[in-house]
């Protein structure tokens, strides 16, 4: 085992950590959930990372994108992320896809991977996720932000917990999210924890969804 | 019958983060119980869904006496 795994071991164990190894896990946005969930996963030694955005970094992006710094404002977050990535562990194999996930690519896309994460800022786009994820038959690790509060959720093939919670959705153009750093750096490490525990067959939030209030420190899991 | 409503998320915020004990009707659904309190979530863009004793319910669902009840806003962001 490469000397860089030590301390993963008593959390997973030495069998664990070779299965990580062999998976591959797609994570849909590189920007404040995705930056947290890649970083992760790449230190935990996942086999392959593909990391799929289409927008480059701005300034807006600074207070909490954990990829975007002062010198790559302007650069493409799926090719950043993987060079970024590059630099951390060179054990795990990263692809990166510089295009926006829809109806039409999402298939392709996230086929072939072990376990899909959502790190998206799109509803619509999210459901989208949801529909490829239960037509491919492969686990999707939901996670947002809003403020003080996030959210995180297993969706296992055939459940649509997604649909459950945005059916309604309608943009309301008036609404400008609020995304600290702490929020995105809180959901998408627990994103990253439920990947792991779904690829090792852990017991897992699936079927449920954790919701996480800073503010307060009111955090809940909801059975659906 | 006595149902506890609360608010999670950014729902405290709009309507108040305080729990309410609501004395409602036999056969009141959780549509019932927000709508009395003046929260149409109908028009209402914030509220995502709601919850009895820890488990998602659709909004007509009948509550009985002891039920607590959570709206939760929806979170969007990344």
């Amino acid at each position: 085992m490469d000397i860089r795994y030590t301390r993963n071991i008593g959390t997973i164990t030495e069998a664990e950590q070779q299965i990580l190894a062999g998976k591959a896990v797609c994570v849909i946005g590189c920007g404040g959930l995705g930056g947290g969930v890649i970083e992760n996963l790449t230190r935990m030694g996942i086999g392959r990372l593909t990391v799929v955005d289409g927008d480059v970094f701005d300034d807006t992006n600074l207070n909490r994108q954990v990829l975007s710094n002062q010198d790559n404002i302007g650069h493409s977050k799926a090719v950043e992320a993987k060079l970024q990535m590059k630099t951390i562990n060179d054990n795990v194999e990263v692809f990166s896809i510089q295009t926006r996930l829809d109806t039409e690519n999402a298939a392709d896309i996230i086929r072939g991977h072990d376990v899909v994460v959502d790190a998206l800022d799109s509803v619509p786009t999210r459901l989208a996720l949801e529909d490829a994820c239960a037509a491919e038959n492969i686990p999707l690790v939901h996670g947002a932000i809003d403020g003080w509060n996030g959210e995180v959720a297993v969706v296992m093939p055939g459940s649509q917990i997604l649909h459950e919670i945005y059916g309604s959705w309608e943009e309301d153009p008036t609404v400008k999210g609020s995304n600290p750093s702490f929020s995105p750096a809180v959901v998408s490490a627990i994103e990253a924890a439920e990947a792991i525990k779904v690829l090792l067959g852990r017991e897992c939030l699936a079927g449920k969804l954790l919701t996480i209030d800073l503010l307060n420190h009111e955090y809940e899991v909801i059975d659906f | 019958m006595k149902i506890t409503l609360a608010m999670r998320g950014t729902m405290k915020k709009k309507y108040g983060a305080e729990e309410r004990i609501l004395e409602l009707p036999e056969g009141s659904t959780c549509h019932d119980a927000l709508m009395t309190l003046g929260i149409d979530y109908r028009d209402n863009k914030t509220l995502g869904f709601v919850s009895v004793n820890k488990l998602r319910v659709d909004i007509h669902t009948e509550l009985h006496d002891g039920d607590l009840l959570k709206a939760f806003s929806k979170v969007y962001g990344g």
